[in-house]
């Protein structure tokens, strides 16, 4: 018993001796140690031995023999990283465990990568170390293979150029994506160029079954005679099958001698690595495909769309993507942030602030639509209002009498209340981007007044304790007091709900200050949120009311965020619901990228 | 005297206009539509022409462009005042550009109104 674990305690110790012959420099020696492994000049105590020879690191285990990289590999800390840790691991049973990938942080190709798994999956034992090693050659045979080759397309071109194939002259490649009618030929004749053809499914098949079915992978034209197979004489061909594709290989000399021993082994030898190669093309091809897809969709898609870099620059724009229209836009972000629906060259649809868009496109619109209108009013009104005050003015001046000289009065002062209105609906109404001194409680007091039809039976009480009357705060007046505006509807809405209480009702609004904020509060004796509705009552489209469209709030909620405040809800001590709106009494330059 | 033509569609507006400013002694002549207006202009000598923007028929600078090119009378741009219950940039800039004053209706004060209409720089 002593005598086994004392030989696991050697064991332990000499699996993390490595010996090295050759000259290296040091910084081999400092990794070596970093990796937590001695060197040691006993070759046959050591668990690694490597060669080092001309910058290249060759290595063999003392389980399958000397010399199995026979032209090495390039000698870096990567490499060597990679090669200690296998061994490291093939010893560990521990390995088995998929998480210790990770832990090796092998800057490893994704193709790499899978290899990796499978080998850690199956061959992962001191005896499978044999086939851990082949796996290793394969992954940087394939690795030179993908410098090689850079497209299906061309990949006939590049065997055929491959000092491997020296005396063909032809290679095919047809290409049978699963489930599709037609299948691409990609085929090559050194001197002729390379050629793409579309045939149908049905030849393919045909051909794709019966070199499957043919163990000598030797065929001429008597067995296999098809025009779509372009090539002449005798042939070697193979077939695959990966993912989603089918695929038949061929090369030929193009002669009618039939192909040598060597060149039958070099071409199975050649198939068993060119698997892989065919997936990661296809793979490849597959995605430049989509892209394309992608590519005509947008372009097609029935509303203007671009693809913008964050510095704004068109990287693509569909048919109805207006460019001075975007222009126009980029001085007034708020409105642009709904173009910018794909970012970067990443098609990626910014989705948190999808809904967002939705109220801000609906903002916008209604804005926009009441502010032309409002200009037609304005013109409209004014002009014969200010006919009749100036009127109504100038006979007051000449009458005698008294009472018809109070009634004229009347009509001039309300003339003069109706245009006040007037004007105050237009500078409500303003431009989107447009900032000013505030007298904020003016602006309440107006904003209330715009909001009687709806409010009209309920009580506004106004409070401004320790704020002079005319304070100012610079903000946007506009969004300022649609915000108002749709709290104090909300408000009044609710209370209305109350049918069965005839105690009066009350709004009120209250406006105080703190250290760096403005807060004003509408709380109403309405029936207020239920407890489980808080979390929506910000949401798009979320309404409890009959006729709502559910954006009201959520149209306050982004105004409150472009004037650099947020808006909270709590219970009103008045029984109902209570919006405070906080904005920072500084003007913070409104970065739009900020959401919150 | 001063001699002043008073383009203004809205009567009230005509008529109280052409009572305050002939209180403070000028001579108006008052007329509703824009091509009357050029009528006006070619018969008659005016110090002032005070014009409203949006006339039935045509626009007021339609008025001074039309008067301008028809009696070719020098710096007649300049004795146009244009009121208007619309004052956007736009006006703005364009009454400035034609060298004429405009003020906006309802005028903030009525005095002050007047001032303007009844100086004639020389």
């Amino acid at each position: 018993m002593e005598n086994k674990s004392s030989t696991r305690a050697q064991e332990a110790q000499n699996s993390r001796l490595i010996h090295l012959e050759g000259s290296f420099e040091d910084w081999v020696l400092d990794f070596i140690a970093a990796e937590g492994f001695t060197l040691t000049d006993n070759q046959q105590e050591a668990s690694q031995t490597y060669k080092i020879n001309d910058g290249r690191l060759f290595f063999d285990t003392h389980s399958s023999g000397p010399n199995l990289f026979s032209s090495g590999i390039p000698l870096n800390k990567n490499n060597l990283k990679c090669l200690i840790n296998f061994h490291k691991l093939s010893r560990n049973k521990e390995a088995h465990n998929l998480g210790k990938i990770k832990d090796l942080k092998l800057n490893l190709t994704n193709q790499q990568r899978r290899l990796v798994k499978t080998i850690f999956k199956k061959h992962l034992t001191p005896t499978g170390l044999d086939e851990v090693i082949k796996t290793s050659e394969e992954i940087r045979e394939i690795d030179d293979f993908y410098s090689h080759f850079d497209s299906i397309h061309s990949l006939p071109r590049s065997i055929i150029e491959m000092d491997l194939f020296k005396g063909f002259e032809s290679c095919q490649v047809i290409v049978h994506q699963k489930g599709k009618m037609f299948c691409d030929t990609y085929y090559y004749v050194s001197g002729l160029g390379d050629q793409h053809k579309v045939i149908p499914v049905e030849s393919f098949n045909s051909t794709f079954s019966l070199i499957k079915k043919s163990k000598s992978k030797k065929f001429n034209q008597s067995k296999l005679l098809k025009e779509d197979i372009g090539i002449l004489g005798t042939f070697m061909a193979n077939v695959f099958s990966i993912k989603n594709h089918d695929i038949v290989f061929i090369v030929s000399q193009n002669g009618f001698l039939p192909p040598t021993k060597e060149e039958i082994n070099l071409f199975d030898t050649f198939c068993s690595r060119i698997g892989s190669v065919f997936d990661f093309l296809l793979q490849r091809n597959e995605v430049s495909e989509k892209s394309q897809n992608v590519n005509i969709l947008l372009m097609n898609y029935p509303h203007p769309v671009a693809i913008l870099t964050s510095k704004d620059q068109i990287l693509f724009r569909n048919r109805l993507f207006d460019e001075e229209v975007f222009y126009e836009f980029l001085d007034t972000p708020d409105r642009f942030q709904t173009w910018k629906l794909i970012k970067d060259h990443l098609l990626v649809s910014r989705i948190p602030d999808s809904t967002k868009n939705i109220s801000d496109i609906y903002h916008y619109q209604r804005v926009s639509l009441l502010g032309e209108l409002l200009n037609t009013l304005q013109h409209e009104l004014s002009n014969p209002l200010f006919g009749l005050k100036l009127t109504a003015e100038l006979l007051e001046m000449e009458h005698e009498d008294e009472e018809v000289k109070e009634t004229l009065s009347e009509i001039a002062s309300n003339g003069q209340r109706c245009l006040g209105i007037i004007k105050n609906f237009s500078y409500l109404y303003q431009d989107e981007n447009f900032t000013d001194n505030v007298e904020i409680i003016r602006l309440i007091q107006e904003t209330v007044i715009l909001t009687k039809s709806e409010s009209r039976q309920v009580q506004k009480l106004i409070t401004h304790d320790g704020l002079p009357e005319d304070f100012t705060i610079q903000t946007n007046p506009t969004w300022l007091s649609q915000i108002l505006f749709n709290l104090i509807v909300n408000s009044s809405q609710a209370i209305k709900t109350i049918t069965d209480d005839f105690r009066p009702h009350q709004i009120h609004i209250d406006i105080s200050k703190s250290d760096r904020d403005l807060n004003i509060s509408v709380s109403d004796s309405g029936p207020g949120i239920p407890d489980g509705s808080l979390a929506d009552v910000f949401s798009p489209f979320y309404t409890t009311k009959d006729k709502g469209t559910g954006l009201g709030l959520s149209i306050c909620n982004n105004l409150c965020l472009k004037l650099g405040g947020r808006l909270n809800y709590s219970k009103s001590p008045l029984g109902g619901a209570c919006f405070t709106l906080s904005i920072p009494l500084e003007k913070v330059t409104h970065d739009q990228n900020t959401t919150h | 005297m001063i001699k002043i033509l008073l383009i203004e569609d809205e009567k009230l507006l005509q008529k109280s206009l052409k009572k305050l400013l002939e209180k403070r002694g000028a001579t108006v002549d008052v007329e509703s539509s824009g091509k009357g207006a050029i009528e006006k202009i070619k018969s008659c000598n005016y110090d002032r022409i005070i014009c409203d923007l949006m006339l039935q028929d045509i626009s007021g600078f339609d008025v001074i462009e039309e008067s301008k090119q028809r009696y070719s009378i020098g710096q007649i741009s300049s004795k146009f005042i244009i009121i208007t219950a619309y004052g956007s940039p736009q006006v703005h800039a364009r009454a400035e550009e034609y060298g004429c004053k405009i003020l906006t209706k309802p005028f903030q004060d009525n005095t002050e109104a007047l001032n303007t209409f009844l100086t004639i720089e020389e």
